[in-house]
């Protein structure tokens, strides 16, 4: 049986000529939480909506505990809790009645796994609020205790964070994380937000215009992060020159005339800058850059950035 | 599936179809027996008064239920099957997983349940304003109720030809209302027609709703107290088996169809 979870081979969804997800293998790892990361559009709902088999792949495969979703559906989709894009749930009823017909309709009879999912999501139990007068905030919690009411082995959520205020999106990223860890879940989540995701994944699927550019765990990510050290001068050769002489480095990259970066971390940028100064060069930028997730993302997405 | 069916009718909770159903069933048979009422004469005879009782009661069958029953199936129909289009809740069916042919099965039945319970509503209110009006004497109870229980089953077959069109054009609650009062409209015109040209009374029973109205025009005629029809509306009268045909032909195209139309859409 595969290490994986959840995993998809080549899988693809073509409305027309247009592909919306092409040839994706995506790999999610046991209680861990992948972050499917795309700019709007990229195909993430749609990859979401063919694991849980709410849309048909043109080709390829979705395979979620080692099965695939076709054909068993029934035994796989019952450990499965998922929020697909907006909260659907029947505006005329308050929240315990809709979670109950859900419950209902998953054999849990007892009311104890809706007052629990409520609570954990900080909704009133047997509230006589309607669903239709929540803000988009709580119809968004509600949408969160639906898909954990039934204690799903994974949890596949689109874009949970909408609507949620900056008070409300920390605390559901904690309930995430803690969902992850303590309860052992494995989560599949989606977002376009990039710090949303990187404070919140263990692994990183970065999706644009359907494709899987990159899928790597957060820490492999971090590592590929430069740090440099950038010097503004009267003439980046001959600082090129004092590096190569001086400090015995060859860890530079000469942007321009004026410009050059220092890839070398441990060098003492004060000594650096006082040879510099020395030999005759002016120096009037010394500053530590570092590469971001982002910067990293624009790179790997071709320069357009993710949010 | 009983979950599933209990889901539908939670789903209609506080939604203002239901207390309507129940106001129509009431006012309707106060309508039929008041109007009953008002033709009776001095006569006072047994049979007269048996033969007013009738007479509502088969006016509740021909007009209340025939035409109005038909529209008012329609319009709940139409509630029932765009709630999880309009409020995005078919998703959240699918992953637990609910098929769609259950779930289509599950609408109908609740469809079902409430046309019988309109039917027998209608039954239940059109006897008791017989009892305070004084408009006929109350009689052969258990038959009417039963044939009630029938009617409700068999009309709701007869609506299903409705119900798939309004799946079919998947369009707002106004168009599957107008749809619904066509379809009324269709039969009466229909029956208006044959009326004029008695040649074409093969072609009424082809049509569902009437081919159902006038069997059991047929049924109640072997227990009616009050016989007088002319010869030529017995030629209106379709056999059993010619019923069941046209209902069973109904009952299995539309099911086919309206899984075939509310599959496109949903998926």
């Amino acid at each position: 049986m595969s290490d994986y979870i959840i995993e998809t081979r080549n899988l693809t969804k073509k409305y027309g000529n247009q592909a919306s997800v092409s040839e994706l293998n995506i790999h999610v790892r046991k209680g861990r939480i992948y972050g499917l990361l795309g700019r709007n559009g990229a195909g993430k709902t749609t990859t979401m909506r063919m694991l849980l088999g709410l849309t048909v792949p043109t080709s390829g495969e979705v395979r979620i505990f080692g099965n695939p979703i076709q054909g068993n559906e029934k035994k796989i989709l019952p450990r499965i809790g998922s929020l697909i894009e907006s909260p659907g749930f029947y505006p005329n009823l308050t929240a315990t009645e809709n979670l109950k017909i859900f419950a209902k309709l998953r054999g849990l009879d007892n009311e104890n796994y809706i007052k629990r999912a409520l609570e954990l999501v900080n909704l009133p139990y047997r509230d006589k609020k309607l669903f239709s007068q929540y803000s988009l905030g709580m119809k968004q919690r509600l949408a969160i205790a639906l898909a954990v009411m039934h204690d799903p082995a994974v949890l596949i959520l689109d874009e949970p964070i909408n609507g949620l205020d900056p008070i409300g999106i920390a605390e559901m990223r904690s309930f995430i994380r803690e969902l992850c860890d303590v309860k052992g879940k494995t989560i599949l989540i989606s977002s376009h937000i990039l710090s949303e995701i990187s404070l919140l994944a263990d692994d990183i699927g970065i999706i644009d215009h359907g494709k899987l550019l990159e899928e790597e765990s957060l820490a492999e990510l971090e590592q590929k992060n430069r740090h440099y050290i950038h010097f503004t001068v009267s003439d980046s050769r001959q600082a090129a020159h004092l590096l190569e002489t001086v400090f015995q480095t060859r860890t530079f990259k000469i942007r321009d005339k004026n410009n050059i970066q220092l890839m070398e971390m441990n060098l003492p940028v004060a000594s650096i800058t006082r040879c510099f100064v020395e030999n005759g060069l002016e120096v009037s930028e010394a500053h530590l850059c570092e590469e971001t997730l982002e910067d990293y993302f624009k790179k790997v997405t071709g320069g357009e950035g993710i949010a | 599936m009983l979950n599933l069916i209990a889901g539908e009718f939670a789903k209609l909770k506080r939604k203002k179809i239901v207390p309507f159903i129940v106001l129509l069933s009431l006012l309707f048979p106060l309508l039929v027996v008041y109007s009953s009422k008002m033709g009776m004469g001095n006569d006072t005879s047994v049979e007269f008064l048996k033969g007013r009782f009738d007479l509502s009661y088969t006016m509740m069958l021909g007009y209340g239920l025939v035409f109005l029953e038909p529209c008012l199936l329609g319009i709940l129909a139409s509630m029932l099957f765009f709630m999880e289009r309009d409020n995005d809740t078919f998703k959240n069916l699918c992953v637990i997983p609910v098929t769609t042919s259950r779930l289509i099965a599950a609408k109908l039945s609740a469809v079902l349940i409430y046309g019988i319970f309109y039917t027998l509503c209608n039954f239940t209110f059109m006897t008791f304003f017989t009892w305070i009006l004084n408009a006929g004497i109350i009689y052969d109870i258990g038959f009417k109720l039963a044939f009630s229980f029938i009617f409700g089953i068999g009309i709701t077959i007869a609506t299903l030809p409705v119900i798939v069109f309004i799946i079919y054009f998947n369009k707002s609650y106004l168009i599957s209302t107008l749809l619904s009062f066509f379809y009324a409209i269709l039969n009466w015109s229909v029956l208006s027609i044959v009326e004029i040209n008695l040649s074409l009374v093969k072609i009424i029973n082809l049509f569902p709703t009437l081919c159902l109205m006038n069997w059991s025009s047929k049924k109640m005629l072997d227990r009616m107290a009050d016989r007088h029809l002319l010869p030529e509306a017995y030629l209106l009268f379709p056999s059993d088996i010619w019923a069941f045909v046209v209902l069973g032909i109904t009952l299995v195209l539309s099911l086919l169809l309206m899984l075939n139309f509310y599959k496109k859409w949903t998926r």
